[in-house]
Protein backbone atom coordinates (compact mmCIF):
# COMPACT_ATOMS: atom_id res chain seq x y z
CA UNK A 1 0.00 0.00 0.00
CA UNK A 2 1.52 3.27 -1.07
CA UNK A 3 1.65 6.27 1.25
CA UNK A 4 0.60 9.78 0.29
CA UNK A 5 1.51 13.11 1.74
CA UNK A 6 -1.45 15.10 3.00
CA UNK A 7 -0.51 18.36 1.38
CA UNK A 8 -0.04 17.43 -2.24
CA UNK A 9 -1.45 13.92 -2.51
CA UNK A 10 1.66 12.73 -4.23
CA UNK A 11 3.14 9.29 -3.62
CA UNK A 12 5.92 9.49 -1.11
CA UNK A 13 9.16 8.28 -2.53
CA UNK A 14 10.85 6.19 0.15
CA UNK A 15 14.22 7.21 -1.25
CA UNK A 16 13.37 10.91 -1.27
CA UNK A 17 15.62 11.51 1.73
CA UNK A 18 18.53 10.03 -0.13
CA UNK A 19 17.66 12.03 -3.23
CA UNK A 20 17.57 15.25 -1.25
CA UNK A 21 20.82 14.28 0.39
CA UNK A 22 22.36 13.64 -3.02
CA UNK A 23 21.41 17.15 -4.16
CA UNK A 24 22.73 18.82 -1.02
CA UNK A 25 26.34 20.02 -1.04
CA UNK A 26 27.44 17.15 1.20
CA UNK A 27 25.50 14.64 -0.88
CA UNK A 28 27.00 16.09 -4.06
CA UNK A 29 30.44 15.67 -2.57
CA UNK A 30 29.60 12.11 -1.67
CA UNK A 31 28.55 11.32 -5.23
CA UNK A 32 31.64 13.01 -6.60
CA UNK A 33 33.87 10.98 -4.32
CA UNK A 34 32.09 7.80 -5.31
CA UNK A 35 32.44 8.64 -9.00
CA UNK A 36 36.14 9.32 -8.47
CA UNK A 37 36.58 5.97 -6.78
CA UNK A 38 34.86 4.36 -9.75
CA UNK A 39 37.49 5.81 -12.07
CA UNK A 40 36.17 9.25 -13.04
CA UNK A 41 39.01 11.74 -12.79
CA UNK A 42 36.80 14.74 -13.55
CA UNK A 43 34.87 14.10 -10.34
CA UNK A 44 38.06 14.43 -8.35
CA UNK A 45 38.93 17.69 -10.09
CA UNK A 46 35.52 19.08 -9.17
CA UNK A 47 35.94 18.03 -5.55
CA UNK A 48 39.39 19.54 -5.54
CA UNK A 49 38.21 22.87 -6.93
CA UNK A 50 35.37 23.02 -4.44
CA UNK A 51 37.45 22.53 -1.31
CA UNK A 52 41.10 23.11 -2.03
CA UNK A 53 41.24 26.80 -1.21
CA UNK A 54 39.27 26.49 2.01
CA UNK A 55 41.32 23.53 3.20
CA UNK A 56 44.48 25.42 2.36
CA UNK A 57 43.26 28.39 4.41
CA UNK A 58 42.42 26.05 7.27
CA UNK A 59 45.93 24.57 7.22
CA UNK A 60 47.49 28.00 6.81
CA UNK A 61 45.71 29.43 9.82
CA UNK A 62 46.34 26.34 11.91
CA UNK A 63 50.08 26.02 11.21
CA UNK A 64 50.82 29.64 10.30
CA UNK A 65 53.22 28.98 7.42
CA UNK A 66 52.25 29.15 3.81
CA UNK A 67 54.72 26.59 2.47
CA UNK A 68 53.84 24.10 5.17
CA UNK A 69 50.15 24.69 4.56
CA UNK A 70 50.58 23.93 0.87
CA UNK A 71 52.51 20.79 1.68
CA UNK A 72 49.87 19.65 4.13
CA UNK A 73 47.06 20.33 1.67
CA UNK A 74 48.92 18.41 -0.99
CA UNK A 75 49.43 15.53 1.42
CA UNK A 76 45.71 15.64 2.15
CA UNK A 77 44.77 15.25 -1.51
CA UNK A 78 47.34 12.53 -1.91
CA UNK A 79 45.53 10.58 0.78
CA UNK A 80 42.22 11.18 -0.97
CA UNK A 81 43.72 9.89 -4.20
CA UNK A 82 44.69 6.68 -2.43
CA UNK A 83 40.99 5.98 -1.97
CA UNK A 84 40.83 4.75 -5.54
CA UNK A 85 43.14 1.85 -4.70
CA UNK A 86 41.12 0.98 -1.60
CA UNK A 87 37.61 2.40 -2.07
CA UNK A 88 35.53 3.35 0.95
CA UNK A 89 31.99 4.54 1.41
CA UNK A 90 32.38 8.04 2.86
CA UNK A 91 29.14 9.73 3.85
CA UNK A 92 30.68 13.04 4.89
CA UNK A 93 33.51 13.86 2.48
CA UNK A 94 34.16 17.38 3.78
CA UNK A 95 34.34 16.06 7.31
CA UNK A 96 36.69 13.39 6.04
CA UNK A 97 38.90 16.02 4.36
CA UNK A 98 38.83 18.19 7.44
CA UNK A 99 39.77 15.27 9.64
CA UNK A 100 42.82 14.61 7.49
CA UNK A 101 43.74 18.30 7.45
CA UNK A 102 43.30 18.49 11.18
CA UNK A 103 45.47 15.43 11.89
CA UNK A 104 48.16 16.67 9.55
CA UNK A 105 48.11 20.09 11.16
CA UNK A 106 48.30 18.66 14.67
CA UNK A 107 51.17 16.39 13.70
CA UNK A 108 52.98 19.30 12.15
CA UNK A 109 52.45 21.49 15.21
CA UNK A 110 53.65 18.72 17.50
CA UNK A 111 56.76 18.19 15.42
CA UNK A 112 57.43 21.91 15.33
CA UNK A 113 56.91 22.23 19.04
CA UNK A 114 59.40 19.46 19.70
CA UNK A 115 62.04 20.38 17.20
CA UNK A 116 61.77 24.09 16.42
CA UNK A 117 61.66 26.52 19.32
CA UNK A 118 59.94 29.84 18.76
CA UNK A 119 63.20 31.72 19.09
CA UNK A 120 64.70 29.88 16.14
CA UNK A 121 61.91 30.86 13.76
CA UNK A 122 62.92 33.06 10.82
CA UNK A 123 62.26 36.74 11.32
CA UNK A 124 59.28 36.86 8.99
CA UNK A 125 57.56 34.02 10.80
CA UNK A 126 57.95 35.36 14.29
CA UNK A 127 54.57 36.58 15.58
CA UNK A 128 56.08 39.77 16.99
CA UNK A 129 57.63 40.76 13.71
CA UNK A 130 54.88 40.12 11.22
CA UNK A 131 53.90 42.46 8.48
CA UNK A 132 53.14 46.05 9.37
CA UNK A 133 50.19 48.21 8.38
CA UNK A 134 48.06 46.98 11.23
CA UNK A 135 47.18 48.83 14.37
CA UNK A 136 48.35 47.60 17.71
CA UNK A 137 44.85 46.39 18.54
CA UNK A 138 44.61 44.43 15.32
CA UNK A 139 47.96 42.79 15.95
CA UNK A 140 46.82 41.93 19.44
CA UNK A 141 43.64 40.36 18.12
CA UNK A 142 45.50 38.19 15.61
CA UNK A 143 48.09 37.14 18.16
CA UNK A 144 45.36 36.30 20.65
CA UNK A 145 43.66 34.14 18.06
CA UNK A 146 46.79 32.02 17.84
CA UNK A 147 46.87 31.66 21.60
CA UNK A 148 43.42 30.13 21.77
CA UNK A 149 43.07 26.41 22.34
CA UNK A 150 43.12 24.28 19.21
CA UNK A 151 39.39 23.49 19.27
CA UNK A 152 38.31 27.08 19.84
CA UNK A 153 40.62 28.41 17.19
CA UNK A 154 39.46 25.74 14.79
CA UNK A 155 35.82 26.74 15.06
CA UNK A 156 36.58 30.41 14.48
CA UNK A 157 38.83 29.66 11.53
CA UNK A 158 36.30 27.35 9.92
CA UNK A 159 33.57 29.92 10.42
CA UNK A 160 35.28 33.22 9.74
CA UNK A 161 38.15 32.30 7.44
CA UNK A 162 36.86 29.26 5.57
CA UNK A 163 33.28 30.49 5.40
CA UNK A 164 31.53 27.38 6.68
CA UNK A 165 28.28 27.90 8.52
CA UNK A 166 28.00 26.60 12.09
CA UNK A 167 25.63 23.86 10.96
CA UNK A 168 28.14 22.71 8.37
CA UNK A 169 30.94 22.77 10.93
CA UNK A 170 28.78 20.68 13.24
CA UNK A 171 28.36 18.04 10.52
CA UNK A 172 32.05 18.15 9.66
CA UNK A 173 33.14 17.71 13.25
CA UNK A 174 30.41 15.22 14.10
CA UNK A 175 28.88 17.44 16.80
CA UNK A 176 25.47 18.93 17.32
CA UNK A 177 24.90 22.49 16.05
CA UNK A 178 24.25 23.65 19.60
CA UNK A 179 27.59 22.29 20.78
CA UNK A 180 29.35 24.11 17.96
CA UNK A 181 27.50 27.32 18.70
CA UNK A 182 28.57 27.06 22.33
CA UNK A 183 32.15 26.33 21.39
CA UNK A 184 32.24 29.30 19.02
CA UNK A 185 30.70 31.54 21.65
CA UNK A 186 33.29 30.51 24.23
CA UNK A 187 36.07 31.04 21.71
CA UNK A 188 34.88 34.57 20.97
CA UNK A 189 34.51 35.34 24.62
CA UNK A 190 38.02 34.13 25.38
CA UNK A 191 39.42 36.07 22.46
CA UNK A 192 37.62 39.21 23.51
CA UNK A 193 38.86 38.90 27.06
CA UNK A 194 42.41 38.38 25.89
CA UNK A 195 42.17 41.45 23.69
CA UNK A 196 40.55 43.72 26.26
CA UNK A 197 42.92 42.58 29.04
CA UNK A 198 46.02 43.16 26.92
CA UNK B 1 24.02 40.88 35.08
CA UNK B 2 26.77 38.24 34.92
CA UNK B 3 29.68 38.49 32.54
CA UNK B 4 28.65 35.26 30.80
CA UNK B 5 25.18 36.62 30.15
CA UNK B 6 26.66 39.74 28.57
CA UNK B 7 28.92 37.64 26.32
CA UNK B 8 26.04 35.50 25.21
CA UNK B 9 23.83 38.50 24.49
CA UNK B 10 26.51 40.18 22.38
CA UNK B 11 27.17 36.95 20.56
CA UNK B 12 23.49 36.44 19.81
CA UNK B 13 23.05 40.04 18.75
CA UNK B 14 25.97 40.07 16.31
CA UNK B 15 25.08 36.71 14.83
CA UNK B 16 21.48 37.89 14.37
CA UNK B 17 19.98 35.13 16.46
CA UNK B 18 17.85 37.42 18.60
CA UNK B 19 14.14 37.73 18.28
CA UNK B 20 12.56 41.16 17.75
CA UNK B 21 11.59 41.67 21.38
CA UNK B 22 14.91 40.40 22.65
CA UNK B 23 16.76 42.76 20.33
CA UNK B 24 14.80 45.78 21.56
CA UNK B 25 15.53 44.78 25.13
CA UNK B 26 19.27 44.43 24.29
CA UNK B 27 19.45 47.90 22.67
CA UNK B 28 17.68 49.43 25.65
CA UNK B 29 20.18 47.77 28.00
CA UNK B 30 23.14 49.10 26.01
CA UNK B 31 22.29 52.61 27.17
CA UNK B 32 22.35 51.65 30.82
CA UNK B 33 25.18 49.07 30.95
CA UNK B 34 28.58 50.54 29.90
CA UNK B 35 30.31 47.17 30.27
CA UNK B 36 27.92 45.62 27.78
CA UNK B 37 28.72 48.44 25.35
CA UNK B 38 32.47 47.81 25.80
CA UNK B 39 32.03 44.13 25.04
CA UNK B 40 29.98 44.90 21.96
CA UNK B 41 32.57 47.32 20.59
CA UNK B 42 35.42 44.88 21.24
CA UNK B 43 33.55 42.09 19.53
CA UNK B 44 32.84 44.26 16.51
CA UNK B 45 36.50 45.17 16.26
CA UNK B 46 37.55 41.53 16.49
CA UNK B 47 35.19 40.52 13.74
CA UNK B 48 36.25 43.27 11.41
CA UNK B 49 39.94 42.51 12.04
CA UNK B 50 39.49 38.81 11.36
CA UNK B 51 37.52 39.62 8.21
CA UNK B 52 40.30 41.89 6.98
CA UNK B 53 42.88 39.22 7.77
CA UNK B 54 40.80 36.68 5.88
CA UNK B 55 40.58 38.89 2.81
CA UNK B 56 44.34 39.41 2.84
CA UNK B 57 45.11 35.68 2.86
CA UNK B 58 46.87 34.36 -0.23
CA UNK B 59 45.27 32.16 -2.84
CA UNK B 60 46.65 28.68 -3.10
CA UNK B 61 49.46 28.49 -5.63
CA UNK B 62 49.02 27.13 -9.13
CA UNK B 63 51.96 24.84 -8.52
CA UNK B 64 50.10 23.09 -5.72
CA UNK B 65 47.14 22.45 -8.00
CA UNK B 66 49.44 21.22 -10.73
CA UNK B 67 51.16 18.77 -8.36
CA UNK B 68 47.88 17.27 -7.17
CA UNK B 69 46.48 16.93 -10.68
CA UNK B 70 49.74 15.32 -11.79
CA UNK B 71 49.31 12.78 -9.05
CA UNK B 72 45.78 12.21 -10.29
CA UNK B 73 47.08 11.61 -13.80
CA UNK B 74 49.57 9.04 -12.57
CA UNK B 75 46.88 6.90 -10.96
CA UNK B 76 46.39 3.50 -12.60
CA UNK B 77 43.04 3.19 -14.36
CA UNK B 78 40.22 1.36 -12.69
CA UNK B 79 39.84 -2.06 -14.34
CA UNK B 80 36.04 -2.19 -14.34
CA UNK B 81 33.04 -0.88 -12.48
CA UNK B 82 32.12 -4.42 -11.54
CA UNK B 83 35.51 -4.86 -9.97
CA UNK B 84 35.11 -1.70 -7.93
CA UNK B 85 31.72 -2.92 -6.75
CA UNK B 86 33.18 -6.21 -5.68
CA UNK B 87 35.70 -4.43 -3.49
CA UNK B 88 33.01 -2.59 -1.62
CA UNK B 89 33.28 0.82 -3.21
CA UNK B 90 30.23 0.60 -5.45
CA UNK B 91 26.54 0.42 -4.88
CA UNK B 92 24.19 -2.52 -5.07
CA UNK B 93 23.77 -2.28 -8.81
CA UNK B 94 27.47 -2.60 -9.46
CA UNK B 95 27.63 -5.56 -7.10
CA UNK B 96 24.81 -7.18 -9.03
CA UNK B 97 26.54 -6.43 -12.33
CA UNK B 98 29.71 -8.03 -11.01
CA UNK B 99 27.82 -11.17 -10.03
CA UNK B 100 26.07 -11.41 -13.39
CA UNK B 101 29.34 -10.93 -15.25
CA UNK B 102 30.99 -13.67 -13.23
CA UNK B 103 28.02 -15.98 -13.93
CA UNK B 104 28.23 -15.33 -17.65
CA UNK B 105 31.96 -16.05 -17.70
CA UNK B 106 31.47 -19.31 -15.81
CA UNK B 107 28.62 -20.35 -18.13
CA UNK B 108 30.63 -19.60 -21.28
CA UNK B 109 33.60 -21.52 -19.91
CA UNK B 110 31.34 -24.47 -19.09
CA UNK B 111 29.82 -24.48 -22.58
CA UNK B 112 33.29 -24.30 -24.07
CA UNK B 113 34.40 -27.32 -22.07
CA UNK B 114 31.33 -29.34 -23.09
CA UNK B 115 31.66 -28.42 -26.79
CA UNK B 116 35.36 -29.14 -26.71
CA UNK B 117 34.68 -32.51 -25.13
CA UNK B 118 32.14 -33.34 -27.87
CA UNK B 119 34.64 -32.49 -30.60
CA UNK B 120 37.33 -34.60 -29.00
CA UNK B 121 35.02 -37.57 -28.59
CA UNK B 122 33.83 -37.26 -32.20
CA UNK B 123 37.42 -37.16 -33.42
CA UNK B 124 38.23 -40.25 -31.43
CA UNK B 125 35.13 -42.16 -32.60
CA UNK B 126 35.48 -41.49 -36.32
CA UNK B 127 39.21 -41.99 -36.64
CA UNK B 128 40.71 -45.09 -38.09
CA UNK B 129 42.52 -47.15 -35.46
CA UNK B 130 45.90 -46.20 -36.86
CA UNK B 131 45.11 -42.48 -36.60
CA UNK B 132 43.96 -42.47 -32.99
CA UNK B 133 47.29 -42.00 -31.31
CA UNK B 134 47.99 -38.95 -33.42
CA UNK B 135 44.53 -37.49 -32.72
CA UNK B 136 45.06 -37.92 -29.04
CA UNK B 137 48.41 -36.30 -29.29
CA UNK B 138 46.92 -33.40 -31.22
CA UNK B 139 43.88 -32.85 -29.09
CA UNK B 140 45.60 -33.00 -25.73
CA UNK B 141 47.23 -29.59 -25.65
CA UNK B 142 44.46 -27.70 -27.40
CA UNK B 143 42.34 -25.45 -25.19
CA UNK B 144 38.77 -26.64 -25.51
CA UNK B 145 37.27 -23.16 -25.29
CA UNK B 146 38.97 -21.91 -28.45
CA UNK B 147 36.75 -21.82 -31.54
CA UNK B 148 37.66 -24.14 -34.35
CA UNK B 149 37.84 -22.49 -37.76
CA UNK B 150 36.33 -24.10 -40.80
CA UNK B 151 38.75 -25.62 -43.32
CA UNK B 152 39.67 -23.13 -46.00
CA UNK B 153 40.50 -23.73 -49.64
CA UNK B 154 44.22 -23.32 -48.97
CA UNK B 155 44.17 -26.17 -46.53
CA UNK B 156 42.30 -28.34 -49.01
CA UNK B 157 44.87 -27.59 -51.70
CA UNK B 158 47.73 -28.59 -49.46
CA UNK B 159 46.31 -31.95 -48.42
CA UNK B 160 48.61 -34.89 -49.07
CA UNK B 161 47.48 -37.77 -51.30
CA UNK B 162 46.11 -40.91 -49.65
CA UNK B 163 49.18 -43.16 -50.11
CA UNK B 164 51.37 -40.56 -48.51
CA UNK B 165 48.99 -40.33 -45.57
CA UNK B 166 49.23 -44.08 -45.06
CA UNK B 167 52.99 -43.86 -45.17
CA UNK B 168 52.89 -41.03 -42.69
CA UNK B 169 50.70 -43.03 -40.35
CA UNK B 170 53.12 -45.92 -40.52
CA UNK B 171 55.99 -43.66 -39.75
CA UNK B 172 54.12 -42.23 -36.81
CA UNK B 173 53.55 -45.71 -35.43
CA UNK B 174 57.23 -46.48 -35.85
CA UNK B 175 58.17 -43.34 -33.99
CA UNK B 176 55.66 -44.09 -31.27
CA UNK B 177 57.12 -47.56 -30.84
CA UNK B 178 60.58 -46.06 -30.43
CA UNK B 179 59.16 -43.72 -27.74
CA UNK B 180 59.81 -40.63 -29.75
CA UNK B 181 56.14 -39.61 -29.59
CA UNK B 182 55.14 -41.28 -26.35
CA UNK B 183 55.09 -37.96 -24.49
CA UNK B 184 53.94 -34.52 -25.63
CA UNK B 185 56.64 -32.40 -27.15
CA UNK B 186 55.76 -29.58 -24.82
CA UNK B 187 56.65 -31.63 -21.78
CA UNK B 188 59.91 -33.01 -23.24
CA UNK B 189 61.01 -30.76 -26.06
CA UNK B 190 63.70 -31.89 -28.41
CA UNK B 191 66.66 -29.65 -28.85
CA UNK B 192 66.10 -26.90 -31.37
CA UNK B 193 62.41 -27.60 -31.87
CA UNK B 194 59.95 -27.05 -29.06
CA UNK B 195 62.36 -24.77 -27.28
CA UNK B 196 62.06 -22.26 -30.08
CA UNK B 197 58.68 -22.69 -31.73
CA UNK B 198 58.84 -19.35 -33.50
CA UNK B 199 62.11 -20.30 -35.15
CA UNK B 200 60.57 -23.51 -36.43
CA UNK B 201 57.71 -21.52 -37.95
CA UNK B 202 60.16 -19.45 -39.86
CA UNK B 203 61.77 -22.54 -41.26
CA UNK B 204 58.56 -24.06 -42.63
CA UNK B 205 55.83 -21.44 -42.85
CA UNK B 206 53.90 -22.89 -45.79
CA UNK B 207 53.24 -26.36 -44.45
CA UNK B 208 50.21 -25.45 -42.40
CA UNK B 209 47.78 -28.40 -42.50
CA UNK B 210 48.66 -31.65 -40.84
CA UNK B 211 48.40 -34.62 -43.11
CA UNK B 212 47.01 -37.18 -40.64
CA UNK B 213 44.18 -34.79 -39.73
CA UNK B 214 43.10 -33.96 -43.24
CA UNK B 215 39.92 -36.04 -42.96
CA UNK B 216 39.02 -34.74 -39.54
CA UNK B 217 35.84 -32.72 -39.03
CA UNK B 218 37.77 -30.35 -36.77
CA UNK B 219 40.82 -29.27 -38.69
CA UNK B 220 43.79 -27.77 -36.95
CA UNK B 221 43.76 -24.02 -36.86
CA UNK B 222 46.46 -21.97 -38.59
CA UNK B 223 49.74 -22.29 -36.75
CA UNK B 224 49.94 -18.70 -35.55
CA UNK B 225 46.99 -19.00 -33.17
CA UNK B 226 48.32 -21.07 -30.29
CA UNK B 227 51.58 -22.60 -29.25
CA UNK B 228 50.42 -26.15 -28.34
CA UNK B 229 48.84 -26.70 -31.78
CA UNK B 230 52.03 -25.45 -33.39
CA UNK B 231 54.00 -28.03 -31.48
CA UNK B 232 51.94 -30.88 -32.91
CA UNK B 233 52.09 -29.35 -36.35
CA UNK B 234 55.88 -29.18 -36.28
CA UNK B 235 56.14 -32.80 -35.37
CA UNK B 236 54.09 -33.90 -38.39
CA UNK B 237 55.97 -31.60 -40.73
CA UNK B 238 59.22 -33.33 -39.94
CA UNK B 239 57.57 -36.65 -40.73
CA UNK B 240 56.62 -35.37 -44.16
CA UNK B 241 60.19 -34.30 -44.77
CA UNK B 242 61.37 -37.78 -44.01
CA UNK B 243 58.81 -39.11 -46.44
CA UNK B 244 60.12 -36.83 -49.12
CA UNK B 245 63.67 -37.99 -48.48
CA UNK B 246 62.55 -41.64 -48.98
CA UNK B 247 60.00 -41.61 -51.79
Amino acid sequence: MSQYSLTALRPIDPTSENTEHAHSPAGGDMLLLERFQNGEDAAFVELFDRHHQRLFIYCLKMVGEREQAEDLTQELWERVLRLRASPQKILNPVGFFLKIARNLSINHLKARRHHVPLTSLPEGLHPAEREGGRSELEERILTSLELLSFEHREVLILNIYCGYRMEEIAVMLGKSPEAIWKRASRARTQLRRMVTKG
Amino acid sequence: MKQMDRDMMVERYLSRRMGHGEEIEFLRRLGTDPELLTILEAERKIRSTLSMDRDALPRVSVESRFNVLTMLGSLPPVESVAGAGATGGGNGISLLAGGVAKGIIIAVAGIGIVVGGIFVSRDGAHKAPEDRPMVQQASRPRPSSLPLPAPGPEQGQQQEPAPQREQAAELVREMASTKRLSTPAVAKPEAGRADKPQAVHNEAPAQTPAAPRADSTAPIAPHHNAVPRDTVHVRVTIDMNKLRQHP
